[in-house]
């Protein structure tokens, strides 16, 4: 098969095999744009500034809306800080429909990208889309403004995102060496997701991973990443 | 006339009381939508364009300043859209706690980049020519005084089409060339560039970019329409607003 480029946060790069990592061992070349702490806007630009060819296949697990990222000299400016949870600039200056917006612009964006330049794009959703990592109700605009936009996207299967599918199978707690208290999906999560949500939309057969899968799990409940 | 539909955008400085470079340019088509809007930052201007555009069309977008950052109200909108409340609208950008505490200049500045390229690439999508230019110092924006490090690097990093944003902006024009003070019923000392401004920063920079325009055919209508702003430079001047860029134009 082609080239693979992933994009997204860390529920698409970590320590330890991510539903990317799997799938990318179902093409000749997998290339790894997904970051930890990455916002929307930095997911987008990592892509759009990669040197795709025309036919490459390129997927993303959106992160969040709500983040926000700022930058600094050892990150630059494709990659940065985003903050989900300082009060005061919650308070005093986020609002979701602008931040759900921003995030639109950049699928969008990355929409318009795989058209000029020819390749293929899959949007997932890391969270719940219309929610973030901070809401518990969809705001009436961002409802509005998602029914009004979904049709502009080709392969959008944003709904089935990996935090509420997490969730179905049981949530993990994993203590190793960078966080004692560690929710991220583990590898198990991550390949069933991939089976039962990416590789359907994506329509890609998989190989049987089942003894790694299952390796890089117990790892991980050892503590041991990398 | 010129066949193709024109759409123009922009903040205040393309949508305004009186007339504006978009204005006067709008006169050589045979359509044309202005879809600029007063305190726009330069995100809402993509989405108010995104829907409007048709193969075919010619666009020139005048990019607001990169600093901007919308402050959107409890409901989830914009606030006003109008020129009366712009400043209320746009305020966030002004907002003292944002700039000590959030403001980031390279963030608002690649949001900026990244807008201006997804209209470029939509162009190529759909299939129209899309014109950028910038209504204040393009790597300086309303608030810096000088650029940020690497801030040149990132902006040539982004690849984009008919871009004339680090050509003479508006506001560097006006300053040269037309720096008045104006009073009108919503602003008691406006600064934006005043009719005859427009007209000159229309003719002198934006149109002799417009390749679908033949140049050899515009001296007469030029002339005519360097009358008429003129005439609403003297009604801006005057204290008078909110009439159309077709007023006295139709007598000449």
């Amino acid at each position: 098969m082609t080239t693979l480029w992933t994009g997204g946060c860390s529920y698409t790069q970590y320590c330890w095999p991510t539903w990317a990592d799997y799938l990318g061992n179902h093409y000749n070349t997998h290339i790894q744009c997904g970051k930890s702490n990455m916002d929307c806007a930095s997911i987008s630009r990592k892509i759009y500034f990669s040197d795709i060819k025309p036919g490459d296949d390129v997927v993303v697990a959106w992160t969040s809306f709500d983040r926000f990222t700022f930058y600094n000299d050892k990150q630059g400016w494709k990659g940065g800080n985003c903050t989900v949870s300082n009060k005061e600039f919650f308070t005093n200056h986020y609002h979701q429909y602008e931040r759900f917006s921003a995030m639109v612009d950049h699928l969008y964006l990355l929409e318009q990208d795989s058209k000029a330049r020819e390749y293929n794009l899959w949007h997932f959703s890391a969270f719940p889309f219309l929610l973030g990592e901070t809401h518990l109700d969809v705001h009436d605009k961002i409802q509005e403004k998602f029914d009004s936009i979904k049709q502009q996207f080709k392969n959008f299967f944003v709904d089935k995102n990996l935090w509420d599918f997490r969730e179905t199978q049981g949530t993990i707690i994993t203590k190793h060496k960078y966080n004692g208290n560690d929710n991220h999906p583990t590898p198990q999560c991550h390949w069933n997701w991939l089976e039962q949500i990416v590789a359907p939309a994506m329509n890609i057969n998989l190989k049987n991973l089942s003894d790694k899968v299952a390796n890089d799990q117990q790892r991980v409940l050892n503590g041991d990443v990398s | 006339m010129i066949n193709n539909r024109l759409i123009t955008n922009g903040c205040s400085l393309t949508n305004y009381c009186w007339p504006t470079w978009a204005d006067y340019l709008g006169l050589f088509f045979d359509y044309y939508e202005n879809v600029g809007e007063a305190g726009s930052d330069n995100a809402c201007m993509i989405r108010r364009q995104y829907n409007k555009v048709k193969s075919g069309d010619i666009v020139v977008v005048l990019w607001s300043g990169w600093n901007r950052h919308v402050k959107w109200n409890k409901k989830g909108m914009p606030t006003p859209k109008n020129v009366n409340n712009h400043w209320q609208y746009n305020y966030e950008t002004w907002d003292k706690n944002w700039l000590v505490n959030f403001y980031d200049p390279m963030e608002r500045f690649v949001s900026s980049m990244d807008n201006i390229v997804a209209i470029d690439y939509q162009s190529k999508v759909i299939g129209y020519n899309v014109y950028h230019f910038s209504g204040f110092p393009w790597l300086l924006g309303e608030i810096e005084k000088y650029p940020q490090e690497k801030q040149q690097e990132v902006y040539e990093s982004y690849r984009v089409d008919n871009n004339y944003l680090m050509e003479q902006n508006l506001e560097e024009f006006r300053q040269t060339n037309f720096e008045l003070v104006s009073s009108t019923k919503y602003n008691s000392h406006d600064i934006h560039p005043t009719p005859l401004c427009h007209f000159h920063y229309m003719k002198e920079v934006i149109l002799p970019k417009i390749k679908e325009i033949d140049h050899t055919q515009m001296n007469q209508k030029l002339n005519n329409l360097e009358k008429a702003a003129k005439l609403h430079q003297q009604l801006v001047l005057n204290g008078e607003s909110d009439f159309d860029v077709t007023h006295g134009y139709e007598f000449i």
